[in-house]
């Protein structure tokens, strides 16, 4: 499973989630995750049919979408969602 | 000679008991809640016909009845005195709302006079909360305490604190401290100042055409809306940031980019005052709704023009908080962060319910938010 981060200078949740996934990126070592800025990707934001920010698109082994989050999630909220699909 | 001076008397006193009651008007050409007074006391004229004389005094192109009026306030010892002002007797009453409101104290103290008819306790425009068996006038909820709470839910408004985010960020990339203080202090400063010039349009557009009955129901329906929408955010937003105006926000972040580019530190300071000025202005069409609430509110209230003012001022600070609160944490820590939906959460829910409400009183009383003036 990876974890596509999208997010925004501009935009104040993805500020507040920045130390988050820090945290949990620092917990589980195992876990990929990738950050992307919006305004500098333009064909991703197009792609995955982003329209609010912070955007979180869980990705299964095959990379297709299983899960996607919008706005300020709990840690620990976001630890449970990773857990139920750590093994797609 | 004594029978001279008993018919003097008599004569006399028949005089005084026939005397019509003296009204002194005070008003200004232009000024919209006069004319309704005036089209008011024309009415009453006709009804109390002889018994009551209405001098009217025109006091914004007229000196000597300025000077008239200035006495009068003084006389009286009223504070905060403008137009209209009605002198019935000893009494006076200041301003006009409606003739359901101050037309009904009027035809009262005119009564009184007349007639001495009691004033009944006039206990109709008060409307009580039972709080924690407590009884509170809500009429003494002050207007300190609505400015606080709609700036406060105002100033949450996501649609230009994007704009300060991505500044503060910029300049902290640039790793110049100098450049963070006084650009940033410049941004807000004058983002401040444009929302002042914004708030006193709305209060000057207000405080000019008066009371209209259709403008009050609109701001009503846009109170009652704005309420319902904020408690919404309030319960059910994830503090997401919507992606609107793509092309309009991707041309200020390319103008603040040329800007801090700069080489020459005044051009920077100059190129941020005319960024802060124009975004403002663009994104103050995105937060009308709020201050448009507030200036009609206090517009309906009697009261200086320095208190005006300080309050639209105490408005705008209070709007700015989060603003403030992210520049001071950014040049204490030299990071940028964000304002937590979870302390967003209750403003918006509490704010949202007091805007709901006060759109619904605009529209069924509106008397109970003129704050007891």
């Amino acid at each position: 499973m990876k974890v596509l981060k999208f997010g925004a200078i501009w935009c104040s949740g993805c500020l507040i989630m920045k130390p988050r996934w820090a945290e949990i990126e620092k917990d589980l070592t195992w876990l990929k995750t990738q950050y992307y800025d919006a305004d500098e990707n333009p064909d991703l934001v197009e792609k995955y049919k982003i329209t609010d920010y912070p955007c979180f698109i869980f990705l299964d082994k095959n990379d297709k979408e299983i899960h996607r989050e919008y706005g300020e999630i709990e840690k620990n909220n976001l630890i449970q969602i990773i857990n139920k699909h750590k093994d797609q | 000679m004594f029978f001279v001076f008993l018919i003097l008397f008599f004569f006399t006193n028949k005089v005084f008991a026939n005397e019509p009651l003296n009204i002194k008007f005070f008003y200004g050409k232009g000024c919209p809640h006069c004319s309704q007074e005036e089209k008011f006391l024309k009415k009453l004229e006709t009804e109390h016909q002889g018994k009551i004389s209405i001098e009217k005094y025109e006091i914004y192109n007229n000196q000597e009845n300025s000077n008239l009026f200035n006495q009068f306030i003084k006389q009286h010892n009223i504070q905060a005195a403008g137009v209209p002002l009605l002198i019935i007797g000893d009494d006076y009453i200041l301003g006009y709302e409606n003739e359901n409101t101050t037309g009904a104290k009027i035809n009262k103290t005119i009564n009184l006079l007349l007639y001495g008819e009691q004033k009944e306790e006039d206990d109709n425009n008060s409307l009580y909360l039972n709080l924690f068996s407590k009884k509170i006038d809500l009429k003494s909820v002050s207007l300190p305490i609505a400015t606080i709470l709609i700036a406060f839910v105002d100033g949450f408004n996501p649609c230009a604190m994007w704009i300060l985010i991505f500044l503060i960020t910029m300049l902290i990339n640039m790793k110049d401290r100098k450049k963070l203080y006084i650009l940033g202090s410049v941004f807000i400063i004058i983002s401040g100042f444009v929302y002042f010039i914004f708030l006193t349009a709305w209060f000057n557009f207000f405080k000019f055409i008066g009371y209209v009955y259709w403008i009050k129901i609109i701001i009503g329906i846009v109170a009652i809306i704005s309420g319902i929408l904020h408690i919404k955010n309030g319960l059910f937003s994830k503090g997401e940031c919507h992606v609107t105006n793509a092309t309009q926000r991707k041309n200020i972040i390319d103008r603040i980019k040329t800007t801090l580019g700069q080489k020459s530190f005044l051009l920077s300071i100059l190129g941020i005052s005319i960024l802060a000025v124009s975004v403002n202005l663009i994104e103050v069409v995105c937060s009308a709704g709020l201050p448009a609430i507030y200036t009609n509110l206090l517009s309906n209230i009697h009261l200086s023009n320095t208190q005006y003012y300080s309050y639209l001022s105490l408005y705008v600070l209070i709007f700015m908080l989060d603003d403030l609160l992210i520049f001071f944490i950014a040049i204490k820590t030299f990071e940028i962060t964000g304002i937590s939906k979870k302390y967003t959460k209750v403003s918006s829910i509490f704010g949202g319910f007091i805007i709901f409400i006060i759109g619904i009183i605009l529209i069924l009383k509106p008397e109970l938010l003129m704050f007891g003036s």
